[in-house]
C-alpha cells in the first residue's frame, strides 16, 4: 500500500527565461517552492516580478526553461501535451482573474465543461456535480443563466464552481479579485476561504496585501525570485534609495 | 457514442455562437458544392448515353455522334468488310443511322432509327423484353418488319401488351413490329426504330458515311488494328495520287475505337475539361474560403480555446471539435447543394437536343450509389481542408499567451489568410477570364453578319430511302407552295441551311498559288435560293434552271462562289468569273469541274464563328441521297402562320412521307448559337461564384484584420490621423496578396482562355479585351469588398474604443 505524498507540489532550480527578439527576459529564476495537501497559499509581489508566469508552470499551462517540477508525485518535465492536458483535467482547477467563461454556454454548460473532457462521465452525472458545485459557491439558482447575465462577482463564482467540479488536488487562482471592486473581492475571498477550511488545497497569486493574508502561507516574489519577508523589505528599502536619488537628480 | 454526441453538440454551440461567419461559410461551400455535384454531373451526363459501354474486343469504325473524324464513307466501309480477314472477326455489321418517316395513318414523323445488315443485337448479347429478333429471311426483306425500342414502345403504344404484330408505315411502306427492346437499350445512341437491310455498293444507305461494327475475337484486337491502319495507308495512298494537298486527306483517315471512347470531339471535350476543372477548383477554393472563415472565428475566441484548453481539453479533442464544426457545416451544404444541383443540371440540360418524341437526349442526372460513394470522400476531404488552417492553428497556440490577453496578434494566421486570398484571386481571375471569354462568344454569334437576310423565311426538311420519291415529293410540295397567295418564293436545296455538313475539298489547279484552305462548303441550291434568301451578288449572274450538270450537256455545273473564295482563290471578285473550280465529291474519291458564273457576298449560313468562310452555291445533284430542304419566302411577319398551311398540303401529297417540324431560318439561326450560349452560361456562373468567394474572402480577412487593430485604429484617429492613413496600413498588405493573385491568375488564364478562342472561336474574340475585362473586374469587386470594413475602421469612435481599454 503506497502512502499519498504530503508534497502536492514540488518546484526546485526552475527558471523560466522568455525569448523575444533575441532579448532574453528572466522571468523566474531559481525558483524553489513546495506545497503540501490542504495548505493555501497566496503568492504576492509587485507587478512584473513572475507571479503569474509561476502560476501557469504550476498550472502545467507553460513549461520551465530549466529546474524539476513534480505535481501529486508526478515528474511534469517530460509529459507531452496531451497527458498535460489530462493533469489539468484531472489535478488543477483554475480561476482566473476575467472569470474567463464562454459567453455562448449556459452557467451550468460552463461548469459541466472540465466534465465533458474527462471520459466515463455520464451526462447525468456531470449535471448532478456540476449543479452541486454551483449551490457549493452560492450559484445554483443561475443554473440556466449565461454569463453575461450576472456581476463580476457572480461570474467569478460561476468560475471557481468550474474549477471546483472536476474535484482537483489543487485550485489555481490567478488574482481572483482582481477585475471585482471590493465587495465581491471580498465575498469571493470568503468563498475561497470556505473552501480551504472544507480540505481545499489552494495557491492564488494576488498583489494586494490584504488578500494575500487570507492565506496560511505567503510567498514573496521580487524580479522572479522568491524572497523571504525580510529580503523584500530590505529589496524594497533598495529600491526606494534609488529612486529618491532619481528624483533627486531630476 | 457518448463522446461523439458531446463532440457534435459542441461543435453545434460553436456553429450557434458565430451564425453569421457559420452561415457565410455554408453558403460559401454550398456554391462550391453545386459548382462541383454540377461539373461532375454534367460531365457524367455528357459522357453517357442510353448505350451501354461495349466490350473492348467491340470496334466501332465511323461516323461518332456526327464527328467528321473516324467517318467512313459507305463503299470505303464495304472495300474495308471485303479486306479485313475473316479469321480476324467474329461479326461485322454495316449499320446506319438516320431519321425515318413513321407514319400510323394520321400524320407521319420523322423518327431516329438504325439499319442494319447482321444480327446486331445477338452480337451485342441484348435480347428482347418483348419480341424476338430479327430472323435471316426477315434480313433478306423478304418481310417487312421493325424492332422498336423501349421508348418508343411507350411513346407510340402507350406500353401495349399486344403490341406485336401491330404495323407502321416506314419511309412509305408498311412494317410489324417483332420485337421491343429492353429498357436503355438503344444502338448506338438514342435510336428509337430498327431496320433489317441489305447493304451492298448499290444501296442509297451506303452513298453516305455509315458505321461498320466489328466484333473480333478479343486476342485478335492487335492484329485487327493493324489491318485497319494498313487500310488507312492505302486509301491515303490512293488520295494522294489526286492531288490532294498534304493534310486534308487525313481528314477522312478511319480507325477502330470504342463506341464510347469517342463520345465527345475535340471541342466538347475542351469546355467539359475546362468545366470541370474550374468546377472542382471552386470546391477547392471554397472549402479554402470556408476554413479561413472558420479559423477567423476561432481566432477571435482564441481566449475561449485557451480556456478549453486549460480545462483538461487535449490539442486532439479541440481538433476533433473543429472538424465536427467543419462536418456539420459542410454536410448540411452538400444536402442542400445535391436538391439544388438537380434542378441546375437539369436546366442545363434543357439546352441540349431533344429527341422528337420529347425525351431527352441524355440520361437524366441521377444519384445513385456510384455516386454517393464518390462524394462522401469529397465530403471528407472537404471538411479536413475546412478544419486544415484551425488544426494547424491549434498546433501553433500558446495556451498561457492567450488565456492573457484576449486580442493577440494574428500575424501567422494572417499570413493564411494571405494565402488563401491570393489562391482565391488566381482562381477569380481564371474563371472570370474564362467566363468573359465565353460571354464574348456568345454575344458575337448575336451579332454576327450573316451576309443574307431570312426575313420571313420557313424551312423544313424531307428525306426518304427512296430518293426519287424523296425529289419527287420536294418538288410538288414547291411548285404547290408557289401557288399559295402568301408565299413569294420557294427554294428546293439539299440541306440548306444546314450546307456545313456538306464540305468539298478543292483540288488546286494553280500548283503556286497560297492554299492554306482546302475545305470549302457546299451548298446545294436551286434558281430560287438567292430570292429567298436575299443573296447579294457582287460579280456575275445567280444560277438558273440549267446550271446543273444533268442538263443535257457536256458543260461542266455553273456554281457561284463567295467574295471570301473568290478573293483568296482569284484576287478579286470579277477575276473568279468565268474561271473553273475542281473538287473532290463527297465520296471523297470522284473528280469535278464546275464553272464560276457569280461572286455573291461574304455570306454564312449558320452561327458558326469563323471569319473566314469559303462558300461554293452549286446546283442540286439530282441523284443526291440527301435529305432535301424546302425553303419558303412567305409574306406573313410571322411565318409560322404558314405552318398548318405547309403541312396540309404535305399530307395531301404523300401522307407517309413526314416534314422535319418547320422552323423559322431566324430563329434556327440564332438557335445554332445555342452551343455558344450554352458555355457561356456554364462559365458565367462558375465566374460570379469565384467573385463572391474572393470578395467574402477579402471582406473577412479585412473585418478581422479591422477587429484586431480597432484599439490601434481608435488611437491614431484620437491622436489625428486623416483617414487614408488609417487605411493604408490596413490594406497595403492585403492589395500587395490580391495584385500578385491576380498576376498568377492571368499567367494561368491567358493560355486557357487563348486556347478557348482557338477551339471554339476560331480566334476572333479579342483576349487582351477580355483579360483587361477581368481585371477590371476583379479589382472592382476587390474594392467593393473592403468597402464595409473599412467604413467601420474609419467610422470608430475614439472615445468609445479607448475607454475600454
Amino acid at each position: 500500500m503506497t502512502q499519498a505524498p504530503m508534497n502536492l507540489i514540488n518546484l526546485s532550480n526552475v527558471a523560466k527565461v522568455f525569448l523575444a527578439d533575441e532579448i532574453e527576459t528572466h522571468a523566474l529564476s531559481d525558483v524553489h517552492l513546495s506545497i503540501n495537501k490542504g495548505e493555501y497559499v497566496s503568492i504576492s509581489g509587485p507587478s512584473g516580478c513572475g507571479k503569474s508566469t509561476l502560476l501557469s508552470l504550476l498550472g502545467l499551462l507553460d513549461t520551465p526553461s530549466s529546474g524539476s517540477y513534480s505535481l501529486n508525485g508526478v515528474n511534469a518535465e517530460k509529459l507531452t501535451p496531451n497527458e498535460r492536458a489530462r493533469i489539468r483535467n484531472k489535478e488543477i482547477g483554475f480561476v482566473f482573474q476575467a472569470f474567463n467563461l464562454i459567453g455562448d454556454l449556459s452557467v451550468l454548460e460552463n461548469v459541466e465543461l472540465p466534465l465533458t473532457y474527462r471520459a466515463g462521465v455520464a451526462k447525468s452525472e456531470r449535471r448532478d456535480r456540476a449543479v452541486a458545485a454551483l449551490e457549493k459557491v452560492g450559484m445554483g439558482h443561475r443554473v440556466s443563466h449565461f454569463p453575461s447575465q450576472l456581476s463580476g462577482g457572480q461570474q467569478q463564482r460561476v468560475a471557481v464552481a468550474r474549477a471546483l467540479v472536476g474535484d482537483p488536488s489543487i485550485l489555481l487562482a490567478d488574482e481572483p479579485t482582481g477585475n471585482l471592486d471590493s465587495k465581491n473581492g471580498e465575498s469571493v475571498m470568503g468563498l475561497l476561504k470556505e473552501l480551504h477550511q472544507a480540505g481545499a488545497t489552494i495557491c492564488m497569486v494576488t498583489h494586494d496585501p490584504r488578500y494575500a493574508d487570507f492565506a496560511d502561507r505567503i510567498i514573496h516574489m521580487f524580479d522572479g525570485r522568491i524572497v523571504d519577508e525580510d529580503t523584500l523589505v530590505k529589496l524594497r528599502e533598495e529600491e526606494d534609495v534609488r529612486l529618491s536619488k532619481l528624483r533627486g537628480r531630476v | 457514442m457518448r463522446a461523439l454526441l458531446d463532440l457534435f453538440a459542441e461543435a453545434w454551440h460553436a456553429i450557434r455562437g458565430s451564425p453569421g461567419l457559420s452561415a457565410l461559410a455554408f453558403l460559401i461551400l454550398c456554391l462550391g458544392w453545386i459548382s462541383s455535384v454540377t461539373g461532375i454531373g454534367m460531365a457524367y451526363v455528357f459522357n453517357t448515353s442510353d448505350q451501354r459501354a461495349l466490350p473492348a474486343h467491340f470496334k466501332i469504325i465511323g461516323e461518332i455522334q456526327g464527328q467528321a473524324n473516324g467517318a467512313i464513307w459507305g463503299a470505303d466501309a464495304i472495300e474495308l468488310r471485303r479486306q479485313l480477314p475473316e479469321s480476324l472477326l467474329r461479326k461485322s455489321i454495316l449499320v446506319r443511322s438516320r431519321l425515318i418517316n413513321v407514319s400510323d395513318g394520321f400524320r407521319p414523323a420523322q423518327i431516329e432509327g438504325t439499319w442494319m445488315d447482321g444480327p446486331l443485337f445477338e452480337e451485342l448479347g441484348w435480347s428482347m423484353a418483348l419480341g424476338r429478333d430479327f430472323n435471316d429471311a426477315e434480313r433478306k426483306g423478304k418481310r417487312l418488319v421493325m424492332i422498336i425500342s423501349h421508348r418508343f414502345w411507350q411513346s407510340q403504344f402507350a406500353g401495349a401488351a399486344d403490341v406485336l404484330g401491330k404495323s407502321l408505315k416506314i419511309d412509305g411502306l408498311s412494317r410489324e413490329v417483332i420485337g421491343v427492346l429492353p429498357p436503355y437499350r438503344a444502338f448506338p445512341f438514342h435510336e428509337q426504330i430498327y431496320l433489317p437491310t441489305q447493304m451492298d455498293a448499290a444501296s442509297p444507305l451506303t452513298k453516305r458515311y455509315v458505321m461498320l461494327v466489328l466484333n473480333a475475337s478479343p486476342e485478335q484486337v492487335p492484329a485487327l488494328d493493324r489491318a485497319v491502319q494498313a487500310f488507312n495507308q492505302a486509301a491515303l495512298k490512293k488520295r494522294s495520287q489526286l492531288d490532294i494537298a498534304s493534310g486534308s486527306g487525313q481528314a477522312r483517315q478511319v480507325s477502330a475505337r470504342n463506341l464510347l471512347e469517342t463520345g465527345f470531339n475535340k471541342e466538347s471535350k475542351l469546355v467539359i475539361g475546362l468545366m470541370m476543372f474550374l468546377s472542382q477548383l471552386l470546391m477547392f477554393v471554397a472549402a479554402c474560403n470556408a476554413g479561413g472563415l472558420l479559423l477567423i472565428r476561432w481566432v477571435l475566441r482564441s481566449a475561449e480555446l485557451a480556456t478549453r484548453a486549460s480545462l483538461g481539453a487535449t490539442i486532439k479533442r479541440l481538433a476533433a471539435a473543429a472538424l465536427a464544426q467543419a462536418l456539420l457545416i459542410a454536410a448540411a451544404a452538400l444536402a442542400v447543394a445535391l436538391v439544388i444541383s438537380r434542378f441546375v443540371a437539369g436546366y442545363l440540360q434543357s439546352f441540349f437536343h431533344t429527341n422528337p418524341n420529347g425525351v431527352p437526349e441524355y440520361i437524366q442526372f441521377d444519384l445513385g450509389l456510384r455516386g454517393i460513394v464518390p462524394l462522401l470522400c469529397a465530403l471528407l476531404l472537404t471538411v479536413a481542408v475546412v478544419a486544415a488552417p484551425v488544426v494547424w492553428r491549434l498546433s501553433k497556440s500558446n495556451l498561457n499567451t492567450e488565456l492573457k490577453k484576449r486580442e493577440r496578434g494574428m500575424s501567422a494566421d494572417y499570413r493564411l489568410g494571405k494565402l488563401l486570398l491570393c489562391v482565391q484571386c488566381i482562381f477569380a481571375v481564371v474563371s472570370v477570364a474564362i467566363a468573359i471569354t465565353a460571354s464574348m462568344g456568345a454575344w458575337q454569334a448575336k451579332r454576327f453578319d450573316y451576309g443574307v437576310s431570312g426575313a420571313g423565311v420557313l424551312m423544313t426538311t424531307v428525306r426518304s430511302t427512296q430518293v426519287a420519291v424523296q425529289h419527287s415529293f420536294a418538288e410538288q410540295l414547291a411548285q404547290r407552295l408557289r401557288l399559295e397567295p402568301n408565299v413569294s418564293a420557294v427554294s428546293v436545296g439539299v440541306a440548306v441551311p444546314q450546307a456545313s455538313i456538306s464540305m468539298r475539298e478543292l483540288l488546286d489547279a494553280r500548283k503556286n498559288a497560297p492554299t492554306p484552305q482546302k475545305s470549302v462548303v457546299f451548298a446545294e441550291v436551286d434558281a430560287f435560293f438567292a430570292d429567298v434568301y436575299a443573296v447579294s451578288l457582287i460579280a456575275g449572274r445567280w444560277l438558273n434552271v440549267d446550271s446543273g450538270a444533268n442538263s443535257g450537256t457536256n458543260a461542266p455545273s455553273e456554281v457561284v462562289i463567295n467574295e471570301t473564295l473568290a478573293i483568296e482563290r482569284f484576287g478579286t471578285a470579277s477575276a473568279a468569273l468565268g474561271q473553273s473550280l475542281t473538287y473532290l465529291e463527297i465520296d471523297g474519291v470522284t473528280k469535278a469541274n464546275v464553272l464560276i458564273v457569280g461572286v455573291s457576298a461574304a455570306t454564312r449560313m449558320d452561327a458558326e464563328l469563323a471569319s473566314k468562310e469559303f462558300l461554293v452555291f452549286a446546283p442540286v445533284g439530282k441523284n443526291s441521297v440527301a435529305a432535301t430542304s424546302i425553303s419558303i419566302k412567305t409574306k406573313y411577319a410571322r411565318p409560322q402562320t404558314l405552318i398548318p398551311r405547309l403541312e396540309q398540303l404535305a399530307l395531301e401529297l404523300n401522307d407517309a412521307i413526314a416534314l422535319t417540324p418547320p422552323r423559322v431560318y431566324s430563329q434556327w439561326r440564332d438557335d445554332s448559337s445555342t452551343g455558344f450560349n450554352v458555355v457561356a452560361n456554364m462559365f458565367l456562373p462558375v465566374g460570379l461564384v469565384a467573385m463572391l468567394m474572393t470578395a467574402s474572402g477579402l471582406g473577412a480577412l479585412l473585418s478581422t484584420l479591422v477587429a484586431q487593430r480597432m484599439r490601434d485604429c481608435s488611437l491614431r484617429r484620437a491622436l489625428g490621423a486623416p483617414g487614408v492613413q488609417l487605411a493604408r496600413p490596413l490594406l497595403q498588405s492585403l492589395w500587395i496578396t490580391c495584385v500578385m493573385g491576380v498576376a498568377l491568375g492571368l499567367a494561368i488564364a491567358v493560355p486557357l482562355t487563348q486556347k478557348l478562342n482557338e477551339v471554339l472561336y476560331s480566334n476572333s474574340l479579342s483576349i487582351t479585351f477580355a483579360l483587361g475585362m477581368t481585371i477590371f473586374i476583379v479589382f472592382l469587386t476587390l474594392a467593393l469588398a473592403c468597402v464595409r470594413p473599412l467604413w467601420r475602421a474609419l467610422h470608430a469612435d475614439p472615445m468609445e474604443i479607448l475607454r475600454q481599454i
